[in-house]
């Protein structure tokens, strides 16, 4: 349900451990009021169908009871409160609560709704409504962003359709924070635990509360965390909340990617491999032996073996089982609320959970040995940074050929950074010679990840080449890593190609949302 | 009418008619008369009546005559009230025979038209015109007799109430409640004036004839005779009225209280009538003026920033009494008052003086706009008392953050200076020494002007912003390692490489901690903005609440966008700011003030915590998240790390001299004690009588000298200066400071000799003197011997601790070696500043080794002169002395990612160790008699004042 950075694991512990550690701990991030079924007696009525139809996302059910729902009591109020905050309307939300008697329930949810209204306050909606997304962007800039998010979101919503069976409903809700702080208050996450760990995103109160991109100085995978999210949204929705953590968090794993083609890099983790390395190690963490939290286990290390246990677990029951087992799974849970899962797996498959693990470590052993990663070659010595340190320093001042003998002497100490081969090549080009551009920038083989900058460097010279296939292609992947990237978004051209006589300013990409993207990306201020 | 008739018409109406008319007459006067004595009430219905009860009167008078007039203008009807009146039989024949010669003159049938005429004249000849005649006269006798009546009623009331009838006729008379007739009532006897008691002004008379001019609240008295009694008297100005009431002295009196400019009347009330006298007095009322108040060159705008200082020459004056005067500043919705002068007794002027400065504290708070103005009060108790205020300076201050970017910018000039140079410089080849053939001269002066460059910018002030001290002392230790490597020719592009990077990184720490604050200020204006936010969500005073709520938005566009310029850490949160403005400023153009506080109030929460946007742990790189790391390859990589730890460094070394210096005060106070300690104990052993009596023989040796006052530079002056020297070295003796008396002591012996060396000494001087020196010679020689054996216990004493001490001094010594050593190239010091280590580092050696013998004294004298060095080689930071403090235990790495909770326990900073360094050699010059401890505490005094 949150998506953090490397170092999130403090905070996955303590959020994680919460939603595992019963009723009395869910407020905070698990919204399951306290209040439903105790109003029986005031309205005539339980209020639990109007919480459940909330919890699944079913805003309209869930308004049209609450409607035909007579009287009034604390617990239809608190509902009302929370469909307020379900739907991003955090005024009402607070204007409903502040009526209510104070409990710890309400008053914790007062907090998020205060919170969460002055984050919001004087935001930009935009609802692409053919295709059933609502992006509310606290920074007017992000506006830009919002055709790019529409497009995933909806790709993503279609995946969770296809793959889970949940068809998440229309609109589905974004909101695209600008910091750490927003997020915190939108989502109700404790601050110090999103400062502390880097937390990016977070599907919480039927929504995703995601950072934008411009957050990060270099953006974030933000298509992938958007996918991510959405996907637990489904998960919430289909098995009403009542899905494990090693479910929530193996399918959200596999789905991430599912959206969309495969990618470059997509491979480098295999879950597969990790998993069975574990395995016959001895370092398995285990599918049902995780504890409250992922994150609360030992070592960072750990963590990694588990998720990818709880991946390629999860790969291989649904490749085993279906598609359309798995859907019986969801409503299982639903149904028995419970998230006790040998009884539903006994209902659905026929067998029991550690059968289903037994057959999956079966599985893992009889894959075939995989090579060996080999590490890249870096310098440790420090020299490649202070080299690309006056590289840009020189570049800023316009020394370019300064800055290129900089640029050259980092990337023959390192080779496999594609910033430092961007950084090259750009100034290559500055100076006018496209070969030795090429030269310099490599291809994907040549690099050790994705970079914005690169990828947008790249793409505009296979443009220029006439092959457009997969000069869009990789300007797309430029967009997904780092969307206001200079180079990333303005389809290669930035400040750091550009000949001093050129105006950048006039470079602008055909594509109107594209060319939005790098108006907004050239306004931004980049060291 | 024929003949006939016309005589009997005659004979009848013409006693009668006079008759009638007087009886009318007198009855309109009686209803007259009546009217004006019931209209005299005044009231509305009685007013009412007898107008009404007049005007019946002569509408039935009128009837009457139109009456009777249309009676004798027919035959028939002339016949009947005249002749029918006084013989009804006669009278009705006369008609019969007009009815028939009428019908037949009209249509004879078959009568004699002419015949019937006749008729009828025989008929009115037959009247007895006689008995007409009498019948006509007792008739107008009835009516005199009413006139009559009527005149004698009318008459008697006249004589009796004749001004009763005047004023119910000009009551009857009146228009909107003012009589048209104006009556005398009073006869004055007194109009005079007593103005408000703090004015303290005696009465005054009034005139009438001319416009009086009196302070508001003044109080005017009328005082007279009526001269009709029963008459309700008023004072009144046409609006409002004042009764007059009976003095006891046959008087009335009336007291006005004077509010406004009036005309005023006396008059007499009628129910709703007044009637005025014909004179008014006219009396202008002088308002109690709020003081006026004058500054010079005001009003004025002013920046703030450019602002020496600001005199504020003031005066003031009021009409009456200034009570006090204020300089009132005045900012958004900040006020501050400050009295600058008060008068407590009359006084109408005041003028005065103040200066203001830029570093004054309400200023340094503020970043709108701020309003200066001096305000007078006077002392008026009726309304309340009033302020004046002057003409307004307005001080604009400087933008939020301007300082901070004017100070970051000048430092990145010199940075791009030393990449220009790095620039110029050939590229290394593999094959070629490049730098040998490089031109000395040239990069001699290249750096010359680029150190220039940067002491100036080191030494400038940024809008009362200085550039830390430890920049200066971190710019010279670079500078130097620059002119090395030109002297040597070799390695002048790595050392200037690595300076730029030490630069840049010093330059992004420093960047970074100023953002913070900027933040924080930012985060108050966003306080401010959300604050006019709520009071513009109010009716009332909502104009001004938007005035203010702009004004805070445009100072807050302003600094977001000078804190985008700040560096990485700048960048981000001023990117938030102006993202959170933008919602501010959307809901403030939808005029939804609601919202607008509410993303305000976001805003200023989250400024105040100026944390980077994202990241906190996550790397310096690319957004390494969970969900995306298969995808990227482990993020969006980029070259991470820090390409130099020079300002790290540093600042490590700066912290570390600043501890040395730390440690070694504190053990030269432990020394200081462990020997004070000891020869306390010295001293205290069995000597104390010895030396009181040796004190006491010595007083009375020199008991006969001279007093002082002696001609100067005579023999008698100096053997009473001899005297005075000897009874301080009995002082001290007593007090056993065998030091300080050894020294008294010699300088009595030296004036001794002086006085003895004059030939015109008298004889009886000249053998007291003698016998003096005697005494003063074996006192001398008791005091140095008890002054070594008191060392010499005290060393004695203090050997053990002394040892111990001697080792921390030796440990000391070698951190402030370390310290000087030029180990360090990145973050090097000057040549100065280490030789001064070194030098330190020495004398604490020799300190160290004297210490380990126990000579305590003369290691305190080396500990001294070791801790001056050490004092003069702090460096000081390289970041202001409050940023660690903003930094929300955060250390930034400059790319603004990395965030360490937790706090840190701050250095002192160098102004409070100066403090705590002042504070110990005040206490040490306080200490009593300073004994051995004085000359160290002397040296210590100068070279504080050094």
């Amino acid at each position: 349900m949150i998506t953090t950075g490397k170092l999130g694991l403090v905070a996955r512990r303590y959020l994680l451990s919460l939603s595992l550690s019963g009723p009395a701990a869910l407020p905070l991030l698990v919204d399951s009021p306290s209040y439903a079924g105790e109003d029986a007696e005031q309205t005539g009525t339980s209020v639990r169908p109007i919480a459940n139809a909330i919890t699944e996302l079913d805003v309209v059910r869930a308004h049209d009871l609450i409607e035909k729902t007579k009287g009034a009591s604390p617990g239809l109020a608190y509902e009302r409160a929370r469909l307020a905050i379900y739907v991003g309307d955090c005024d009402s939300a607070e204007a409903i609560l502040k009526t209510l008697p104070e409990t710890p329930e309400s008053g914790r949810l007062l907090d998020l709704a205060r919170a969460c209204a002055k984050a919001t306050a004087g935001s930009v909606v935009v609802e692409d409504k053919e295709r059933g997304v609502w992006v509310r962007v606290q920074d007017a800039g992000d506006a830009a962003l919002v055709p790019l998010i529409a497009e995933v979101a909806a790709k993503a919503r279609s995946t969770m359709h296809d793959d889970l069976g949940v068809l998440l409903p229309s609109p589905l809700r974004i909101d695209l924070v600008r910091d750490l702080f927003s997020l915190a208050a939108v989502s109700g996450l404790p601050l110090e635990a999103a400062e502390t760990t880097g937390t990016v995103a977070v599907a919480r109160w039927g929504r995703v509360t995601m950072l934008s991109p411009r957050a990060a100085r270099l953006g974030y995978p933000w298509q992938d965390t958007l996918a991510h999210e959405i996907t637990h949204l489904a998960l919430t929705r289909g098995s009403r909340d009542f899905a494990p953590l090693w479910l929530q968090e193996g399918i959200a794993k596999r789905e991430e990617t599912r959206w969309r083609p495969v990618r470059p890099f997509d491979d480098k983790r295999d879950p597969y491999k990790i998993a069975r390395d574990a395995l016959l190690s001895g370092e398995s963490v285990g599918i049902d032996k995780i504890g409250p939290s992922i994150a609360m286990l030992p070592t960072a290390h750990a963590a990694n073996i588990s998720y990818a246990e709880v991946q390629s677990f999860m790969d291989f029951w649904i490749k085993e089982n279906g598609r359309d087992a798995f859907t019986l799974l969801l409503a299982d849970l639903k149904g028995l609320s419970t998230r006790e899962t040998d009884q539903v797996m006994l209902s659905v498959t026929g067998f029991p959970l550690s059968y289903w693990i037994g057959r999956w470590q079966e599985h893992l052993r009889s894959l075939p040995v995989a090579p060996e990663d080999k590490p890249g070659q870096a310098d440790e010595s420090g020299s490649v940074i202070q080299s690309v340190r006056l590289g840009d320093l020189l570049t800023k001042q316009a020394h370019d050929d300064a800055a290129a003998h900089y640029f050259d002497q980092a990337l023959a100490k390192d080779s496999h950074t594609p910033a430092v081969r961007f950084r090259a090549a750009a100034a290559a080009l500055k100076r006018g010679d496209t070969s030795a551009a090429w030269e310099r920038l490599g291809d994907l083989e040549a690099v050790s990840g994705l970079h914005g900058g690169w990828l947008g460097l790249h793409g505009r010279m296979f443009l220029e080449r006439q092959e457009t296939e997969r000069a869009l292609s990789e300007l797309s992947l430029a967009v997904a890593v780092d969307p206001y990237g200079e180079e990333a978004a303005c389809e290669g051209h930035g400040s750091r190609t550009q000949a001093p006589s050129g105006a950048v300013s006039a470079q602008l990409p055909t594509d109107p949302a594209r060319r939005k993207l790098c108006e907004e990306a050239r306004t931004l201020t980049r060291d | 009418m024929t003949p006939a008739l016309l005589r009997i018409v005659e004979t009848y109406r013409r006693p009668l008619r006079p008759a009638i008319s007087r009886a009318a007459l007198s009855a309109l006067l009686v209803l007259l008369v009546a009217g004006a004595l019931l209209g005299r009430y005044g009231t509305p219905a009685t007013r009412g009546g007898a107008l009404a009860a007049i005007a019946v009167g002569v509408l039935a008078l009128l009837l009457h005559r139109w009456l009777d007039n249309r009676r004798f203008s027919s035959l028939d009807g002339a016949i009947a009230a005249s002749l029918g009146n006084v013989d009804a039989a006669q009278g009705d024949k006369a008609r019969r025979a007009l009815r028939l010669a009428q019908d037949t003159a009209q249509a004879p049938r078959g009568q004699s038209a002419e015949l019937a005429r006749l008729h009828f004249e025989r008929m009115l000849e037959r009247a007895n015109l006689s008995a007409l005649e009498r019948s006509a006269a007792r008739s107008a006798g009835r009516w005199k007799a009413v006139a009559t009546l009527g005149l004698l009623v009318t008459g008697v009331t006249a004589f009796a109430l004749p001004w009763h009838l005047v004023e119910g006729i000009d009551v009857l008379a009146a228009r909107r409640g003012q009589a048209p007739v104006k009556l005398q009532w009073l006869e004055l006897s007194e109009i005079s004036s007593s103005a408000p008691t703090y004015l303290r002004q005696k009465p005054a008379p009034l005139t009438l004839e001319t416009a009086n001019s009196l302070p508001e609240g003044s109080e005017l008295l009328f005082r007279g005779k009526p001269l009709r009694p029963g008459r309700n008297l008023v004072l009144t100005d046409g609006t409002k009225e004042v009764p007059f009431v009976d003095d006891a002295n046959g008087e009335v009196v009336a007291r006005w209280t004077l509010d406004a400019t009036v005309e005023l009347h006396v008059a007499a009330r009628f129910g709703r009538v007044l009637i005025s006298e014909p004179q008014s007095i006219q009396v202008d009322s002088r308002t109690d003026e709020r003081p006026r108040v004058n500054l010079k060159g005001a009003p004025a705008e002013l920046a703030l920033d450019t602002l020496e200082r600001l005199e504020l020459l003031w005066s003031a004056s009021d009409d009456h009494n200034l009570v006090q005067v204020d300089l009132v500043l005045r900012s958004a919705g900040k006020e501050e008052r400050r009295s600058l002068e008060s008068f407590p007794g009359d006084k109408r002027t005041g003028q005065g003086g103040y200066v203001l400065y830029p570093s004054d504290a309400f200023l340094k708070r503020v970043f709108l706009p701020v309003i200066v103005r001096i305000e007078a009060r006077d002392n008026d108790p009726r309304e309340g008392s009033k302020w004046g205020e002057s003409p307004a300076f307005i001080l604009r201050p400087p933008g939020v953050g301007m300082g901070q970017l004017a100070r970051y910018n000048a430092l990145l000039g010199l940075r791009s200076r030393m990449l220009d140079w790095l620039a110029s410089l050939p590229l290394p080849d593999e094959k070629l020494d490049t730098e040998r053939e490089l031109d000395q001269v040239e990069q001699r002066a290249t750096l010359s002007e680029i150190e220039n460059y940067g002491r100036k910018s080191a030494s400038d002030s940024y809008t009362s912003l200085t550039v830390p001290q430890g920049w200066s002392v971190f710019l010279e230790g670079q500078f130097e390692r620059l002119g090395d490597a030109i002297k040597k020719r070799k390695g002048l592009r790595t050392t200037l490489e690595s300076v730029v990077l030490g630069l840049s990184s010093g330059l992004d720490s420093l960047a970074s901690s100023d953002s913070r604050t900027v933040a924080k200020q930012l985060g108050d204006v966003a306080d401010e903005m959300a604050f006019a936010a709520r009071l513009a969500q109010q009716a009332e005073g909502r104009r001004d609440a938007r005035v203010r709520l702009d004004l805070a938005i445009d100072v807050l566009a302003k600094g977001a966008s000078d804190l985008t310029q700040l560096g990485v850490l700048g960048a981000d949160l001023g990117s938030v700011a102006t993202a959170d403005l933008g919602r501010v400023q959307r809901s403030r153009d939808r005029e939804d003030y609601f919202h607008a506080e509410l993303a305000a109030l976001h805003m200023a929460e989250r400024l105040h915590r100026p944390n980077p946007s994202f990241g906190a742990k996550g790397g310096g790189g690319g957004g390494g998240v969970e969900s995306g790391s298969g995808s990227s390859g482990g993020g969006n990589s980029d070259a991470k790390g820090k390409p130099s730890e020079a300002d790290k460094e540093f600042q490590r070394r700066a912290q570390d001299l600043e501890q040395l210096a730390q440690d070694h005060a504190d053990l030269g106070e432990r020394t200081s004690s462990a020997l004070q300690h000891a020869e306390d104990a010295a001293r205290g052993t069995d000597n104390g009588d010895e030396a009181r009596q040796r004190a006491e023989a010595l007083r009375n040796a020199v008991m006969r000298l001279p007093q002082p006052g002696e001609n100067p530079g005579t023999g008698r002056a100096s053997a009473a200066l001899a005297r005075e020297h000897s009874g301080a070295m009995a002082h001290e003796l007593e007090q056993q400071h065998f030091d300080e008396a050894l020294q008294n002591g010699r300088r009595a012996q030296s004036a001794a000799d002086e006085a003895l060396s004059d030939p015109d000494l008298d004889p009886f001087t000249r053998g007291e003197l003698e016998r003096a020196k005697q005494e003063l010679a074996e006192q001398v020689a008791w005091a140095e011997a008890q002054a070594q054996r008191v060392k010499q216990q005290t060393e004695n004493a203090a050997r053990e601790a002394l040892g111990e001490f001697g080792h921390l001094e030796r440990e000391l010594s070698e951190r402030a070696n370390r310290l000087s050593a030029d180990d360090l190239k990145e973050a090097s010091l000057p040549a100065e500043m280490r030789r001064r280590l070194e030098e330190a580092s020495q004398l604490m050696q020799q300190a160290a080794q004297r210490l380990g013998e126990g000579k305590g004294e003369e290691a305190m004298d080396l500990q001294r002169q070791a801790q001056r060095l050490l004092e003069e080689s702090e460096t000081g930071q390289m970041q202001e002395p409050d940023s660690k403090g903003n930094q929300d235990g955060g250390d930034d790495d400059g790319d603004g990612r990395h965030m360490r909770t937790g706090g840190e326990v701050p250095n002192q900073d160098p102004k409070n160790r100066a403090e705590d360094f002042r504070r110990r050699v005040l206490e040490g010059l306080g200490a009593e008699g300073g004994g051995r401890l004085s000359p160290a505490i002397k040296r210590y005094a100068e070279g504080l004042l050094r």
